[in-house]
């Protein structure tokens, strides 16, 4: 696999969580082919990138790519996706999963798992992987659905297994299985990037609040690798990354203009 | 007399065993299902491609909780 790493930029709204992460995908897309992607819902890559960023995956200069993941879109496309690949469908089952898909689409936790799952088909194709994650609360939930899942899915995996076993005494086959193995092989894999290629930077400012919740990220996610990096530094000391202060740091050129070298040296492996 | 002798098996031996593992069936569907009953779906979006293979499965669990009809608009097995 091409990945190095993959990067989670969290922590309370408003610290400048996206505007690292575009400082960060800028410097590092000159070190390999990167991909920069937002999966907070209220996107905001594009006002600080200067450029229309959407759904789809973007080209934004040599090296870096860029998209504003759609959750529900997500989920539409794999139901899509789903119906069309049961073409043998009787027509009545077929009409009852679109009214089923209606409901999915607010499931919150259909949609972690639809942005869970395509992350790992994005991690294939890019070196860097910069994740812009929606505020603390919603990036911790993220991360404990991938567990819960997985959780979920070996309890099913022996399920299954028993009901094998009758099945195959009763003379009948089972495909049930099989299928459950497949997901749950994907579930685990995602587990393992996030396990081994991951790192978690919780930005903080120096207000006392947002650096208590970048703390708080450090707490909760025990098993991965978490940063605290304290963005807009101005003479706070402490066991943080510092980035200093910037007057607007919004378009490329500005971006690139912005001290993020501690981060860098981080993800490079340090 | 063969055929004879594999119903005898099949209704004497093996039923019996099927249906005293049948809650194993019955934990697994409940666990696939878990919208049935309103609990929200540790899958999520891993799930709706599995329910047209337990259709068959899906209908005989709600008959045997008693249910006529399975009640759910968007698995319409009965």
């Amino acid at each position: 696999m091409l990945l190095k790493r993959l990067v989670f930029f969290g922590g309370k709204g408003g610290v400048g969580k996206s505007t690292l992460s575009c400082a960060v995908a800028l410097r590092l897309s000159k070190e390999d082919k990167s991909l920069l992607v937002s999966i907070d819902p209220a996107h905001s890559l594009s006002g600080i990138l200067g450029m229309p960023i959407g759904h789809e995956v973007k080209k934004i200069k040599e090296n870096l790519h860029a998209l504003e993941l759609s959750a529900e879109r997500l989920v539409e496309e794999y139901t899509e996706r789903v119906l069309n690949s049961l073409q043998d469908l009787l027509p009545h089952v077929r009409s009852g999963l679109k009214e089923y898909a209606k409901y999915l689409k607010h499931s919150p936790t259909a949609l972690e798992t639809a942005i869970l799952d395509h992350l790992l088909d994005l991690c294939q194709d890019y070196a860097y992987v910069i994740v812009d994650s929606a505020p603390t609360g919603q990036m911790l939930r993220l991360f404990e659905t991938a567990h819960m899942v997985k959780g979920w899915f070996d309890f099913l995996t022996r399920l299954a297994k028993e009901r094998e076993k009758v099945q195959a005494f009763m003379g009948k086959r089972d495909s049930l299985l099989s299928l459950i193995e497949e997901r749950k092989s994907r579930v685990e894999r995602l587990l393992n990037i996030l396990r081994e290629k991951s790192l978690v930077f919780a930005v903080a400012n120096e207000e006392p609040l947002s650096l208590e919740e970048a703390q708080e990220i450090k707490r909760s996610l025990r098993d991965m690798k978490v940063y605290i990096v304290l963005n807009r530094w101005r003479s706070m000391e402490g066991d943080f990354i510092k980035v200093q202060e910037a007057e607007r740091p919004y378009g490329i050129e500005a971006l690139e203009g912005l001290k993020v070298e501690g981060i860098v040296w981080v993800v490079k492996g340090g | 007399m063969r055929e004879f002798f594999k119903a005898f098996l099949d209704v004497h031996f093996k039923k019996p065993v099927e249906v005293s593992q049948s809650y194993v069936r019955d934990l697994l569907i409940l666990s696939l299902f878990l919208d049935y009953f309103g609990l929200d779906n540790p899958l999520g979006i891993y799930a709706l491609d599995l329910y047209p293979y337990l259709l068959e499965e899906f209908h005989l669990w709600h008959k045997t909780l008693g249910m006529e009809k399975s009640g759910l608009d968007f698995l319409p097995c009965c």
